[in-house]
């Protein structure tokens, strides 16, 4: 990694409050401090983002949202689109779909865990957010050495992602975002890294006194961890205290006491997911679980052990397995995956089994269900899972292995260890499985040394089995390191660094020392031998068998026993012991030697190493040892005695030193048995409590699963009712208020607040306090008397906008029938009265128009269709004569005889019921029994179930008749003119025949036309009754008259005659004075005529008399002309006679007058 | 002036009843047909007369005016319908709906009409 061209990456993660916290967070960043920020919210994927345009306003960096890919620069600041992951690599930022489809609730941890891995010194922010991601990336950036700020849980505006990032112990900082920034200013403007000063050599001895002093601290022992790493943790907690050099933070280290945990918790640091490498698990979940189950596991148990368990992830993820294994199967084996670390707090959390949300992005949905319980944002381990797991503290370098395992899964501890540890630490593996037993570790790390303990399985994944060692026999249990470290690197520390100008004199006084000094063996507290003098190898003759470097088995059989007792004494009670002289056989030669044990004091310390010296004494005498060699035999002397003597007390100081030991050690032993036997009551009283408590703790938990079972059941109840409640009032959509016993509100629905000034926070207020739309009052004293009688209170009440209420008012009786307040409904009836209003004016004018009908003179009447007349009104009454009593109930076609001229009245009903309505000429007959014709209207209409008919007559009557009266008089004219033209005709016949000559015939007759017209004319006068006879006398004869009264007479009482007699009597007077004015008294200048008549018998009989005088001397005619004819043929039913006497000529009319004058209309 | 007789006189030998309240009217048909050569019964001016004569008088044909004096000559008509004698009508009107059924395709000559077309009409009659 080139730290110069790639800007430091600050990653900032934020949620829920994000966008106001962000915004903060830039307009208080400077623009110049060099390092890129990458800023990760959660976004709608679907939605377009704005943030990228928000933070541009806030800072001078330019703000890009990373669709693709960018190359990461400093003081830029990268945004996060919608729906996409960002990763980091190579100094690239790219912008990826999500894999997994829930992954997409936790992009901080991936970011976070992308930057932890590409870069080694990033910052991760946690800003305000609902949730808890973060919380996991923001460890793996702890793991790779970056630094984590995490903003005041007090001041976010939501505190869940702050407090998750701080409960995993790692932040490094929680501050309020503007001191953050100040913060992380400040560190981004300090060297970047102060490991480099490190690689001087003077820092090693800093180093080590760090390493020293942590050990001491912590009682835990680093420096066999990997350098690197180290070196890395360090140099990140001398960031984060912001030490220049190594010195300076070891200053700072032995200063403050809490540093040593803080950088031991530092040194701990690791990272683990479930299902980490999800490849490797796969590959072991095909390869290596179902193997466990078969074989000698079965119905057995199978044992796994996960050191380095840390917050138990990868225990977890190994019990699944297995579980789910063994439910393939219907085997149940008892399963027992144990789970050890160093780190205490590590464990809890494992032990807790709760684990944040994010870890649904490890996790297959199928898997969350069946192992896991959602709490709210956690997820906690199921008691299935977590019965099979047991979390214990242990260290794997100074405590014994678990042991009979069937699996040891250890990723990533190895790799922080250097590699004499990892070593070290396979052979340990190595012993603690049973043969053929699985070892399981991490990607970048191999079982390959020490050679021949493991055979690989699958190196990808990191699968290796074990060997089996030499047969049957159990391997010994190898060196493990002891609280100390591997004395390897003792002895560099203990030897000082010689200066180069003194190293040939030590070279040599040592040299010296080698040759003159007794052979010597360091032994070690396990009393191991570890290092041997170059001489020493004479003293020893290690026994046949596996090699050991136990000194008691290194040496002589003959030094054993002392050699045992005095490194037992070394280093129980830290005294130096010299032995009895024992005989050993040197160089062919018997000789005494003395053993000399001297414990390695070090100060206070506890002995650590002894020194065991041979001391060679002289040769033992051959003839001593030839004498006693033949026990048996006689020469057996005073010296033989005192020889045996001497060996016999030895033996017996040996002897009471060995029972000495041994008592002492029985007694030890017996000590520690009881020490045991008591922890092992200890153990077994605590383990019937927890029994108990667990007992007590699941029967309590069942209570409350009841509990919380009823508790749920009532809460739905009560949710359905409430529900139920809502929709009721909605459904009712009436305004309804809730008043408790003071009149205060409780509830109201929403439609209240159109009649009240009320909104939601106001329950609990006095309803009187309100203002309202309502000319009402009396609400309060209305409310207050139905508490007190209990009766409900119903009024009709207007509203100050012209609408109206129906106020309902009654008391809330609760289930137990108590009265707890009033309750009181608004119901809107403003349409209603409206309805009523327009009814009853509607009424007013039916009421009106009723009784104008009523008054009205035109005949207007109701009846039922199907029964009689029901209504009858005063114009009926009037023109039909029957009074409303005798109408009403009677059918009326019956009462009026009701006839319709050219139809029936069937069929007129029959129209009626078919369009609706008739008009037409009816014939009613009155009371008195007149027959009238009528124009009605006729309306049928339906009224419910009865159909009423409005009829309305005019009578016509009098029209008809003027009607038929001038038909007839029309028929009458044309008659009468035919008739006359006829009679015209035959006049002109007639006097055709009877004249000679044209002017003859001309003058007849005009004459005779004059006559006609005449007649005429006085009937026309008197309409066609009739004519008088005088008049008509007058009108004939005037003009031959003359001036001169005296010659015309006439004489008579005034008889009108009928027009058919009229007529042709008209005619026959102009005969009579035509003749008399050619022949008779007219001719001559003293001529009279004298016409008179008489009328007798009842004025039937009509006598006319026609009398000439003083006229010229008459003659009968000799032949009968016309005027002759038609004056005595011409009156119909008339006698007339003529009688020419010579002084005049005299006729005689006699004729029949009809009875009586008839009316002209009626011929 | 007087008519000649004619040696053509296609009534020749009738008895035509008339019925005529008018008088010169009668008087003009009966000249008429007398100049046709035809007897005349009546002019019958009233309703009983034309009766009488059309219940007992020997006749070949009836002139009918429709109306005579107050009524039709309805009756007249039943009357020479039952003897078999046939009628027209002469008359200035139409023949009322109630005769009209009965006689039911009755000559009707219209007022005024030629001597020519009465004639005629009562020629034809005659002939059929």
């Amino acid at each position: 990694m080139d730290q110069q061209s790639d800007p430091p990456i600050v990653g900032i993660g934020a949620s829920a409050g994000g966008v106001q916290a962000l915004q903060t967070f830039f307009a208080s960043i400077p623009s110049d401090t060099d390092a890129a920020f990458v800023v990760i919210v959660h976004l709608d994927p679907d939605a377009r983002s704005e943030l990228a345009s928000i933070l541009a306003s806030r800072t001078q960096m330019p703000v890009i949202q990373v669709d693709d890919e960018a190359r990461l620069e400093g003081n830029h600041v990268y945004v996060i689109a919608p729906n996409r992951r960002l990763k980091i690599a190579d100094g690239t930022i790219a912008a990826l779909p999500f894999e997994e489809p829930r992954a997409h609730r936790a992009p901080i941890d991936l970011f976070f865990r992308s930057l932890a891995e590409q870069q080694g010194s990033g910052f991760a922010i946690v800003l305000t957010g609902a949730g808890a991601d973060g919380a996991i990336g923001v460890k793996a950036i702890k793991e790779a050495g970056g630094i984590v700020l995490v903003q005041d849980p007090s001041e976010a505006e939501y505190a869940s992602m702050p407090r998750s990032a701080i409960a995993t112990e790692v932040a490094d900082f929680v501050l309020p975002i503007r001191e953050l920034t100040d913060q992380l200013t400040e560190l981004l403007a300090s060297p970047a890294n102060p490991v480099s000063p490190l690689i001087r050599t003077n820092d090693e001895d800093t180093l080590g006194r760090i390493l020293a002093h942590v050990r001491v601290r912590t009682g835990h022992d680093f420096s066999q961890y990997k350098r690197a790493t180290i070196l890395r943790r360090i140099s990140r907690r001398a960031q984060v205290t912001r030490k220049e050099s190594l010195p300076e933070y070891y200053a700072y280290l032995r200063d403050n006491v809490e540093e040593a945990q803080a950088l031991f918790s530092d040194f701990l640091i690791s990272v683990t997911t479930f299902f980490r490498d999800p490849a490797a698990f796969k590959s072991l979940a095909e390869n290596v679980i179902p193997q466990l189950f078969n074989g000698d596991a079965a119905g057995d148990s199978i044992r796994v052990w996960v050191p380095g368990c840390a917050t138990g992830e990868e225990t977890y993820t190994i019990g699944i397995l297995l579980l789910e294994e063994a439910a393939r199967r219907d085997l149940a084996p008892e399963i027992q995956v144990f789970g050890s670390d160093l780190d205490v707090g590590a464990l809890a959390i494992a032990r807790e089994g709760r684990y944040p949300a994010t870890i649904e992005s490890d996790l297959s949905e199928e898997r969350l269900r069946r192992f896991f319980q959602r709490e709210g944002e956690h997820y906690r381990v199921r008691r299935e899972l977590r019965d099979v797991v047991l979390f214990a503290s242990h260290s794997l370098l100074r405590d014994p292995p678990f042991s009979h395992l069937d699996m040891i899964s250890c990723r990533n501890l190895l790799i922080y260890l250097d590699r004499q540890l990892q070593q070290q630490v396979c052979s340990t593996f190595h012993y603690a499985l049973n043969p053929g037993g699985v070892l399981f570790l991490g990607s970048s790390e191999s079982a390959d040394h020490p050679a021949g303990l493991f055979r690989t399985v699958d190196r990808e994944a990191r699968i290796y089995r074990s060997v089996a060692g030499t047969g049957e026999r159990r391997p010994a249990l190898p060196v493990l390191l002891g609280p100390n470290q591997a004395a390897e690197r003792a002895p560099v520390l203990a030897r000082p660094q010689s200066l180069a100008s003194s190293v040939s004199d030590a070279a040599l006084h040592r040299q010296m020392l080698e040759k003159i000094a007794p052979p010597s063996m360091l032994i070690d507290e396990s009393h191991r031998a570890i290092h041997l003098s170059e001489n020493a190898g004479r003293f020893l003759r290690p026994s046949g068998g596996p090699v050991s470097t136990d000194a008691t088995d290194l040496v002589r059989e003959e030094f054993r026993f002392d050699l045992r007792a005095a490194l037992h004494r070394a280093f129980e009670r830290n005294e130096a012991t010299l032995s009895m002289p024992i005989l050993a056989e040197l160089d062919g030669q018997p000789h005494r030697v003395y053993l000399q044990v001297k414990p390695v004091l070090q100060g206070s310390d506890p002995t650590r190493h002894a020194l065991v010296l041979f001391i060679e004494g002289e040769a033992v005498d051959k003839s001593e040892e030839a004498t006693s060699e033949t026990l048996d035999g006689r020469p057996a002397t005073n010296q033989t005695i005192r020889q045996l003597q001497e060996e016999l007390q030895l033996a017996q100081n040996r002897l009471r030193v060995t029972r000495e030991e041994s008592e002492a050690a029985n007694e030890e032993l017996r000590a520690a048995n009881e020490e045991l036997q008591s922890m092992n009551e200890e153990y077994r009283s605590t383990a019937e409590e927890l029994e108990t408590s667990k007992e007590e703790l699941q029967s309590i938990n069942e209570e409350l699963q009841t509990v919380n079972n009823e508790l749920k059941l009532k809460l739905e109840s009560v949710s359905r009712a409430h529900s139920d409640l809502q929709n009721l009032m909605a459904a009712t959509d009436v305004a309804t208020l809730f008043l408790n016993p003071s009149l205060r509100i409780k509830r109201f629905t929403p439609r209240l607040m159109e009649i009240f000034n009320v909104t939601m926070n106001d329950e609990g207020r006095p309803i009187t306090d309100f203002t309202h739309q309502l000319e009402y009052e009396g609400l309060a004293e209305d409310a207050d008397s139905v508490l007190e009688h209990l009766t409900p209170i119903e009024r009709e009440v207007k509203s100050r906008r012209d609408g109206w209420y129906l106020v309902r008012m009654r008391p809330y009786r609760t289930i137990d029938d108590k009265i707890d307040g009033v309750v009181v409904t608004f119901v809107d009836i403003t349409e209603r009265r409206h309805a009523e209003v327009v009814a009853k004016e509607s009424a007013q004018r039916l009421d009106q128009e009723t009784r104008l009908v009523e008054l009205s003179r035109s005949p207007i009447f109701v009846w039922d269709f199907d029964d009689g007349i029901k209504q009858w009104n005063r114009g009926s009454e009037e023109l039909y004569g029957y009074s409303r009593e005798e109408a009403l109930g009677k059918q009326k076609e019956n009462l009026l005889k009701t006839t319709v001229p050219g139809s029936s009245f069937e069929k007129l009903r029959r129209t009626l019921v078919e369009t609706g309505r008739w008009s037409g000429e009816l014939h009613h007959t009155t009371k008195d029994g007149q027959v009238l014709t009528v124009e009605s209207q006729i309306e049928l209409v339906p009224l419910g179930d009865r159909r009423l008919v409005l009829e309305s007559t005019r009578d016509i009557s009098d029209r008809k008749r003027w009607e038929r009266r001038r038909q007839l008089l029309l028929n009458e004219l044309s008659h009468r003119v035919k008739n006359t033209l006829a009679v015209v005709q035959s006049l002109a016949r007639q006097t055709l025949r009877t004249t000679h000559s044209s002017e003859d015939f001309v003058e007849r007759f005009e004459g005779r036309l004059d006559a006609l017209a005449s007649a005429h004319k006085l009937l026309v006068d008197s309409e066609w009754s009739g004519a008088e006879l005088g008049a008509l006398a007058l009108s004939q004869l005037a003009a031959y008259a003359g001036t001169d009264k005296r010659r015309l007479q006439i004489e008579g009482d005034p008889v009108m005659l009928p027009p058919d007699i009229a007529t042709p009597f008209g005619l026959v007077l102009h005969e009579l004075a035509t003749n008399a004015a050619k022949y008779g008294a007219f001719a001559a200048a003293n001529g009279q005529v004298s016409l008179s008549w008489k009328v007798g018998n009842n004025d039937r009989r009509l006598a006319v008399t026609w009398e000439e005088r003083d006229g010229p001397p008459v003659e009968p005619p000799a032949e009968q002309g016309f005027g002759g004819v038609l004056i005595e043929n011409g009156l119909p039913g008339a006698t007339v006679h003529r009688d020419f006497r010579p002084d005049g000529v005299v006729c005689t009319i006699e004729i029949k007058l009809p009875e009586s004058p008839h009316d002209g209309a009626q011929r | 002036m007087e008519r000649n007789a004619d040696q053509n006189l296609p009534l020749a030998g009738a008895r035509i009843l008339v019925a005529e309240d008018e008088i010169l009217i009668a008087l003009d048909m009966e000249n008429a047909f007398r100049d046709a050569g035809a007897d005349i019964v009546g002019p019958c001016m009233t309703l009983e007369a034309a009766l009488d004569a059309a219940r007992s008088e020997p006749l070949s044909l009836a002139v009918l005016d429709i109306r005579l004096g107050d009524g039709t000559t309805e009756d007249v008509s039943d009357m020479l319908a039952e003897r078999g004698i046939p009628f027209l009508f002469y008359s200035g009107q139409a023949l009322p709906d109630v005769m009209e059924r009965k006689c039911n395709g009755a000559v009707v000559v219209n007022k005024p009409a030629t001597q020519q077309d009465l004639v005629g009409a009562v020629a034809s009659m005659l002939a059929a």
